[in-house]
């Protein structure tokens, strides 16, 4: 399903060169649970990101069912992420100028869908996450549990193949994130979705199927 | 030590400032236009006019197809006619358009080979007496002229120094055309534009009527245009109509129109008036525009900082630090924009692009705009400042 | 998806209520001063009555003349005989027209005193400039021939003078003689200063000798002459006719030995008059000086929105890295920050319309130019439209850019 292939990640400022990443090879398949573990700093979320098409490995390549990706252009990338790609961040990042059911519609937005038909999509993905009761609430009256529930719902409302998910329990005290936790691992269970979740939590990755620990940008495993 | 941290700062978010610094050098070059225009008519207006306008009458004479024996007859008679005002103290000839800054005559005069331009002017004996027009050096024409062979001028002190390079003008012969004129006197000025217009160049011709009719040039002069008529103070517009009237029935053949010259000079103020004030509105639009710009920007990059500055005051920055850390940030960029702006309208000046702006009016008018575009920046900074300083540290980095 | 940008957008605009403001500010008053502006300009020189032909009118008005020696004179200043002489026989042009520019006249009438402006003129005159007559006509070519003693007023004067009653066939004074009504038109502004006045008369009631040969006349300011073209593509052959005319100018008192004028339109006019020296026109250098100004006066309040957009478009970086992550493009995020910013303006926009029209209703009012009448034209309005969006999209397009460059990786990275 995407295929990482000796992955390595600079960044550079205008004095120093830091090393993110370094001869990553990772092979995610088709209905698989998977986290990334490592002490802060490791690399973790860059990995993500690149799994996710928000950042460019330095060198190496990024194969998502076959494609090569290096060779899309902004368009196609964008659309990549948008009919394959779910994501939950550690922050939520909703959009606190728009209610529940608008926030979980934005990726509807980018596809050709009639407004009904958006709504009917946004307002089945809160029920999924169980929160049907607040979808004109808007996220600042949210408890962030909550939050975290409408950013789920935002990641599957376009039934995406695969979720990233960035620490998605980080900013959550330990029950409301075994709810979360939980959801996410449903959907790996009922619908078959590939969820790749980066965590420091021992406890939350040994649920998963396969660990991937990282230690200064490389695989240690 | 701090300002070198300050400069550090700007340095390091330079593409973050490059657009306040861009908006403050266009503010100073707009703000500089302006108040070159600006400093520019508060010092014509300092300078002396060089006449006194107040209780002077201006009487406009069409004298239509009438012949000229007949003309030089006529004024006589006006002239007779105003003794029977008690009002009227002297009265005079001339040719100058006084306060009409519409239509100009130049000429061409010669010294010694060197060539300087000046706009003539025509007035009799009593010209001088009339616009109270003080007399520095030399005297005004009077009745010795009559027998000199050489043509009697009066120049303004502008044009004795640029004539004769800062010789004494006085009894030197200059020529106009082929035709030789002999300086009698200097005066300070004559600025018959009005007080917001520049001093020029200005040589005055005598008017004589004691000559034989053909040899007075009706074209070249056009003496008979306007009568000056000094009264005592307190005249109306009733003795304007029996003015009018009385001297009407005089010259029957002439075409006669009164203005006071405090009205001439009010209208030709105005007229002058109006493109500064123009100016004077749009800027001030924009530099109210850009000031709640910049307001609004230091603003948010200050909201933006709290944690930066909670951690500032966590490591010791009092209050009153912060408070002249981020006002002197919006003064560091302020500089900025000012020695751009000043790279470019420093110039002006130095290429001599508009020739009659004296140099100091440059200087004061950029010395101006450097303390505006402190004055406005600090304003800008000042509200923001306050709110920074009073971010409490453990607030701040709790947030974050 | 339009829908939820405008959605947004509303949103925007009320949390940030003092960038709103700023926004708005600058955009309504920059879009104030400019509607002003173009309103004065059309008002002047648009193809309105009385000068609805402006595009086929030339006029010949300012010269300067030279002395052997060096001297110059300048000014409005040429007289009748010359107009007559080197104008009137020009054979290109379909009417020709000579006139002087108005003199201020005072009359009485029951112990009441009025300032009037009037204007000689002959016949052609009707017939170039199309003035909007309430009453009555123009003089005829026989009229200025036979010296009748006929005018035209202005409804102004018709208020003043004979208290708002139909005045055609009552006489009235000026200038020391008695003038039978035969016409009473609409005011006609200062600005438009060849027509300009409150009185006409056929210009054979002058008291001055016309037929005196002489280049400038005595009096202050002269004659000028208004050319009418049968078409517009005739101008450079008229232009050129009449420097040919220029070329073959006696001067009489000998006084003087060159003139520079030329038949020329009023852009051409102003821009001799301001740069080229009073001798030749120099039309792109006033368009460029005028280029310049408008550049200046335009790039501080778009510079100011630039800023502002910037900021909150930085404060938005989140949900435009939500955006991004969730399959919003780059090009679609522009497309609706430029909505976004096109709808502010648009709302600055009709904010400095209503500004506008109090504005001008002010400057009509306070009298400062006579019979000045600003207006809120369609035209004007369409122009200032114009004006609006492209400084919305101007304002939004270096902002968009810096937020199509955005990596989401970064404004989405975990603790931030």
């Amino acid at each position: 399903m995407i295929k990482l292939s000796d992955i390595e990640k600079v960044y550079r400022t205008d004095k120093i060169e830091t090393l993110a990443l370094k001869d990553i090879n990772i092979h995610v398949q088709k209905g698989d649970l998977l986290s990334v573990m490592g002490p802060s700093g490791c690399g973790k979320s860059t990995l993500l990101n690149i799994m996710g098409l928000l950042d460019d490995p330095s060198r190496g390549t990024v194969e998502i069912e076959g494609h090569s990706v290096q060779k899309f252009k902004d368009k196609k990338m964008a659309s990549f992420r948008n009919h394959k790609i779910g994501f939950v961040f550690q922050s939520f990042h909703l959009i606190n100028d728009l209610s529940v059911v608008d926030n979980v519609e934005i990726p509807l937005l980018y596809r050709r869908m009639s407004g009904s038909e958006r709504r009917k999509r946004a307002l089945a993905a809160l029920e999924k996450v169980g929160l049907s009761a607040r979808t004109k609430h808007f996220p600042s009256q949210l408890s962030g549990g909550q939050r975290q529930r409408v950013a789920i719902a935002r990641a599957i409302v376009g039934e995406p193949e695969i979720i990233l998910a960035d620490e998605p329990t980080g900013n959550l005290d330990s029950n409301m994130g075994q709810e979360i936790i939980d959801i996410l691992f449903n959907l790996n269970k009922n619908d078959h979705t590939t969820i790749v979740m980066v965590t420091h939590d021992e406890h939350i990755a040994d649920q998963t199927g396969h660990i991937i620990r990282l230690f200064d940008g490389s695989q240690v495993n | 030590m701090m300002i070198k941290h300050l400069f550090k700062l700007i340095w390091n978010r330079k593409r973050h400032n490059l657009l306040m610094t861009l908006e403050i050098f266009i503010s100073f070059i707009v703000l500089f236009i302006v108040l070159v225009t600006v400093i520019f008519l508060v010092s014509n207006y300092m300078k002396p006019l060089g006449f006194n306008y107040e209780n002077v009458w201006i009487i406009n004479i069409d004298w239509q197809n009438t012949e000229k024996t007949e003309i030089i007859e006529t004024l006589y008679q006006m002239e007779h006619a105003l003794n029977s005002f008690t009002e009227v103290t002297s009265s005079a000839l001339s040719n100058a358009l006084l306060f009409t800054p519409m239509a100009m005559s130049i000429d061409d005069y010669e010294y010694k080979g060197h060539k300087v331009n000046s706009h003539s002017l025509w007035g009799d004996d009593r010209f001088a007496e009339v616009l109270e027009i003080p007399i520095i050096e030399g005297r005004w024409f009077d009745r010795s002229d009559d027998t000199s062979l050489k043509e009697p001028v009066v120049i303004n002190r502008k044009l004795e120094k640029e004539l004769f390079q800062g010789e004494n003008g006085v009894g030197k012969i200059i020529l106009e055309d082929d035709e030789e004129k002999i300086v009698v006197g200097i005066i300070n000025d004559l600025r018959n534009s009005g007080e917001l217009t520049r001093s020029k160049n200005i040589l005055l011709n005598r008017i004589n009527l004691n000559q034989p009719v053909d040899k007075i040039n009706f074209v070249k002069e056009n003496f008979g245009k306007r009568l000056l008529i000094k009264t005592v103070p307190g005249t109306d517009a009733q003795f304007e109509e029996r003015l009018l009237r009385q001297l009407s029935s005089v010259a029957k053949n002439f075409r006669l129109k009164s203005l006071r010259m405090e009205e001439a000079r009010t209208s030709a103020n105005k007229q002058s008036m109006i493109f500064p004030i123009i100016l004077a509105i749009v800027c001030g639009f924009l530099l109210t525009n850009v000031s709640l710009g910049l307001f609004g920007v230091i603003w948010y990059n200050t909201n933006k900082r709290r944690a930066e500055i909670g951690l500032r005051r966590a490591l010791g920055s009092s209050a009153k630090g912060i408070y002249s850390q981020i006002l002197g940030e919006a003064l560091v960029l302020a500089t900025f924009g000012i020695l751009l702006g000043s790279l470019l309208v420093i110039q002006i000046p130095i290429l001599n692009v508009i020739s009659f702006i004296e140099k100091p009016v440059y200087y004061i008018a950029f010395f101006l705009s450097i303390i505006f575009i402190y004055i406005i920046t600090s304003i800008c900074a000042l509200y923001p400042s306050k709110i920074a300083a009073g971010i409490q540290p453990a607030m701040a980095l709790h947030e974050e | 998806m339009f829908k939820n940008y405008i959605k947004i957008a509303y949103k925007v605009l009320l949390r940030h209520k003092l960038f709103t403001f700023i926004s708005l500010f600058g955009i309504s008053f920059t879009l104030l001063i400019l509607v002003v502006i173009t309103s004065f300009i059309d008002h002047s020189v648009g193809r309105e009555a009385p000068e609805k032909k402006q595009n086929r009118i030339l006029s010949v008005t300012y010269f300067k003349l030279t002395r052997p020696g060096g001297g110059i004179t300048q000014g409005p200043l040429v007289s009748y005989y010359f107009l007559d002489k080197y104008v009137k026989s020009l054979q290109t042009p379909e009417k020709i027209s000579i006139s002087n520019f108005h003199k201020n006249i005072i009359t009485y009438k029951d112990n009441k005193k009025f300032n009037f402006a009037l204007k000689l003129t002959d016949a052609e005159f009707w017939d170039i400039f199309d003035f909007n007559f309430i009453e009555g006509k123009g003089y005829n070519s026989s009229d200025v021939e036979q010296i009748n003693p006929v005018a035209v007023i202005t409804l102004d004067v018709r208020q003043k003078y004979f208290d708002n009653q139909p005045a055609v066939g009552k006489f009235i004074e000026a200038d020391g003689k008695n003038y039978r009504v035969i016409g009473v038109v609409e005011n006609v502004s200062l600005l438009r200063i060849l027509p300009y006045s409150d009185i006409w008369v056929p210009i054979t009631n002058s008291k001055a000798n016309l037929a005196e040969p002489k280049i400038m006349t005595d009096e202050f300011p002269g004659y000028f002459s208004v050319i009418l073209a049968g078409n517009r593509t005739d101008f450079p052959l008229i232009k050129s006719e009449f420097q040919k005319h220029l070329s073959l100018v006696e001067f009489p008192d000998g006084r003087y030995n060159n003139i520079y004028g030329g038949a020329e339109t009023y852009a051409e006019t102003l821009s001799r008059l301001f740069i080229g020296g009073a001798e030749e026109t120099n039309l792109p250098g006033l368009m460029l000086v005028l280029f310049l100004l408008m550049f200046l006066f335009m790039i501080l309040p778009t510079i100011n929105l630039v800023n502002i957009n910037i900021s909150r478009i930085m404060e938005r970086s989140s949900e435009i890295g939500v955006r991004k992550a969730f399959g919003a493009s780059s090009k679609t995020l522009v497309g609706q920050f430029i909505v976004e910013n096109v709808m502010i303006t648009l709302l600055g926009g009709l904010i400095s319309i209503i500004l506008s029209i109090i504005i001008l209703n002010i400057i009509n009012k306070s009298g400062i130019i006579p019979h000045l009448h600003l207006s809120m034209n369609w035209r004007i309005l369409y122009k200032s439209l114009i004006i609006c969006v492209f400084f919305g999209f101007l304002s939004g397009v270096y902002p968009a850019y810096k937020m199509s460059r955005l990596r989401p990786a970064e404004v989405l990275r975990g603790g931030e």
